[in-house]
């Protein structure tokens, strides 16, 4: 059993969200349900394609976690059903199978995404908001503690001395500002960076985060940059 | 059931319609035979009676003076024939009736034919003789004969040939069915011998019979599609085996680490110290999963005729960008000579051959060593893009090099666990496979100490696809 005391949302990021996780592993169903609701969501968890429609259809959800190997009806029946009768309610699709004539498939049935199972729980996080386009206006400044980036001019800042980074180093400092207080993974960071995910055991990312590090360093901002063991990277504490 | 598969069977086939070929030939021939036959005969009786009518212009004109005696000559003749009905009758020159013997038909008309050669009346055959020899004006000679022998003789032989027919009818499609068991017993044999192929046991093949002939040349084939599907499934096998063995360390990894934990109680940062440990080994695993699955999508596809096309230019862009930071971290040269050149597949395929490749050349360099890379048409086939990647690394020795495409073979540095040359040792059979797929080639040239150099083609986008490939 989980904790019922949820603990208070993240700081960023788009608290209290209304989420359908129609998923039958009971496993994954209750990470997902945790996780998300420990994430400050409110979250409501079907284990069978025909229920989940039913809730689907009823309430009015702000994204849809839909598993796509259901008993009863199928993810991508479901989906069909529900983008047949008109709703638009963002569907992010998760799925053991990979390859790209299915993942092709799944956005072509009107998904608006789509995750391949065995995924990090915080690019589940950060897909949800991408997709249910309240993140869809991000503001063109971060800002945490001194460090301050602005989007319009693409120059970071800390007081008044402007950090020199390379472009790379800028869209890592971008991410990971945009989703401070979240893990970011070395995936999502990959992805981010050049369109593609690097499971390979040379560490692409790490050269960069060490020279970013040593630039904050200069600034004072050395333990900004936190390494999250087997996850990722976050800014600050989390 | 089984008497429609026997219906169907090739040897009931082969029998029945050789058979009725043969049956309806011979039964044409001797149809053919009986009509010649009686035309033969018609024509030998045409003869005769044209010399008896011949005959009977010179007795004529030898005792025109005598009708007695001629008379008496036709009747005579009329006797002596008379099995075959002979009958004759002689027309003067005004058309008057001379002579006519009692064997005449009654309803044969008492008057000349008007026609030089045979025809037939009723069931005669009759011939005319004009003579001028005989009086003033022309004389008509008519003699005529019964065809009714001809017809016995015909209706006889068509009885006999009857007979043979039939013998025919029933002995051919007999021995036809036999001879065609005959020549189907090593299919039957083939049958009985494939049946018991198993995929358990692929030692087993099928036996020739020796005699060279189609069905020995359908056993060889055969067998050497068996060497291919044992070959097949034997690497298949060690590939299983390999994977699970490589997905057996870290999950052993993982389940020690939490069942230590779980001896005792322990505080939160030691809990949370092997829960980081776990998730990493996660990683590990989650990554050899998804090689696992891109070889598995991959192998033995062919996704060329993929209809999303990419500029393998600008995705080598995008992997040099991605590795630039650990060449330089490295101090190895990464430089690009990058010419547009669009291919058939998609990103999700091709990206991981380059990055692959990128890292390997990386992994395989030391300090101030370069890699460089190259793409661009191949100057020698105007369809094919060429990926080139070349570096000056250490290069591999001889013994790796033929196994480089092995799955799972790593060389001696790419084993040590956690040296930056360790690996899966799936980087180059996940590129192979994906360009094969894709209907290219990858080529490795190496020499070591010395560097190494990896060609990859691949088809080239046609032109009209790019252009209506965009629904």
């Amino acid at each position: 059993m989980h904790s019922f005391t949820p603990q208070p949302p993240a700081k960023n990021g788009n608290p209290d969200m209304k989420l359908l996780v129609i998923e039958d592993n009971p496993a994954t169903g209750k990470h997902l349900e945790t996780g998300l609701t420990e994430a400050g969501h409110e979250v409501v968890w079907m284990r069978d394609g025909k229920h989940g429609l039913e809730q689907a259809l009823t309430r009015q959800y702000d994204a849809i976690v839909l598993d796509l190997m259901l008993p009863e009806l199928s993810g991508m029946e479901l989906l069909k059903e529900l983008r047949s009768r008109g709703h638009r309610t963002p569907v992010l699709l998760l799925t053991a199978l990979g390859s790209v004539e299915e993942r092709v498939a799944g956005l072509q049935a009107g998904a608006d995404d789509y995750m391949v199972k065995n995924f990090a729980f915080p690019e589940l996080l950060a897909r949800l908001e991408t997709i249910t386009r309240r993140a869809s206006t991000p503001s063109l400044v971060h800002e945490i503690g001194s460090i301050k980036l602005d989007l319009s001019n693409r120059r970071i800042t800390c007081g008044q001395t402007e950090l020199q980074l390379t472009p790379t180093e800028f869209s890592i400092m971008e991410l990971l500002m945009r989703q401070k207080g979240q893990v970011v993974t070395r995936k999502m960071l990959c992805e981010h960076l050049w369109d593609a995910d690097w499971e390979g055991t040379t560490n692409v990312i790490e050269v960069h985060i060490n020279r970013l590090r040593t630039k904050l360093e200069k600034v004072g901002e050395a333990a900004l940059i936190q390494t999250i063991r087997g996850r990722g990277y976050t800014l600050g504490a989390v | 059931m089984q008497f429609e598969s026997w219906f169907r069977s090739l040897r009931f086939r082969l029998s029945f319609w050789t058979s009725l070929v043969l049956i309806t030939l011979v039964g044409l021939t001797l149809l053919g035979l009986r009509a010649g036959m009686r035309l033969a005969l018609e024509h030998e009786l045409d003869l005769l009676i044209l010399e008896d009518a011949r005959e009977m212009a010179m007795y004529v004109e030898n005792f025109r003076g005598t009708p007695d005696a001629i008379t008496e000559e036709l009747r005579r003749k009329s006797l002596s024939h008379e099995e075959r009905n002979w009958f004759g009758q002689v027309i003067g020159s005004k058309g008057e009736v001379l002579f006519r013997t009692p064997s005449t038909p009654d309803n044969f008309p008492a008057k000349a034919l008007g026609r030089q050669g045979p025809i037939s009346f009723e069931r005669f055959r009759v011939v005319e003789f004009s003579s001028d020899k005989i009086g003033p004006g022309t004389v008509r000679i008519l003699v005529g004969s019964s065809v009714d022998f001809i017809n016995e003789d015909i209706s006889l032989l068509g009885d006999m040939m009857l007979v043979a027919w039939l013998a025919i009818v029933v002995v051919a499609p007999l021995t036809g069915y036999w001879l065609a068991g005959r020549a189907t017993r090593p299919l039957r044999q083939i049958l009985i011998s494939a049946d018991k192929l198993q995929p358990g046991r692929m030692s087993e093949r099928l036996p020739l019979s020796g005699a060279g002939d189609e069905l020995d040349r359908l056993c060889i084939v055969i067998n050497n599609m068996l060497d291919r599907l044992a070959n097949y499934f034997e690497r298949q096998r060690t590939f299983l085996a390999n994977a699970a063995h490589e997905l057996r360390s870290p999950l052993s990894a993982m389940r020690s680490g939490v069942e230590v934990t779980l001896e005792r109680v322990r505080t939160a940062p030691e809990y949370r110290g092997i829960l980081e440990e776990t998730a990493e080994q996660c990683s590990t695993l989650n990554a050899l999963v998804n090689q696992l699955l891109l070889l598995a999508e991959t192998d033995g596809r062919h996704l060329e005729a993929s209809t999303t096309t990419v500029r393998l230019d600008e995705l080598a862009q995008k992997t040099i960008s991605m590795f630039q930071g650990v060449a330089e971290q490295y101090q190895i040269d990464l430089t690009a000579d990058l010419l547009p050149v669009t291919i058939c597949g998609h990103s999700h395929h091709i990206r991981p051959v380059l990055n692959n490749l990128v890292d390997n050349a990386l992994k395989y360099s030391n300090p101030r060593d370069s890699v460089h890379i190259k793409v661009g048409i191949d100057p020698e086939n105007p369809n094919m893009a060429l990926l080139e990647i070349r570096d000056s690394g250490t290069g591999i020795s001889p013994e790796d090099l033929p196994k480089l495409f092995d799955r799972f073979y790593r060389t001696d540095q790419a084993r040590a666990k956690d040296g930056r040359r360790s690996g899966t040792g799936l980087g180059l059979p996940i590129a192979q496979s994906i360009i094969e797929a894709h209907g290219g080639t990858i080529q490795v040239d190496s020499s070591l100490g010395r560097g190494t150099r990896i060609e990859v083609r691949l088809p080239v986008a046609p032109v009209v696809e790019k252009i209506t490939g965009k629904n």
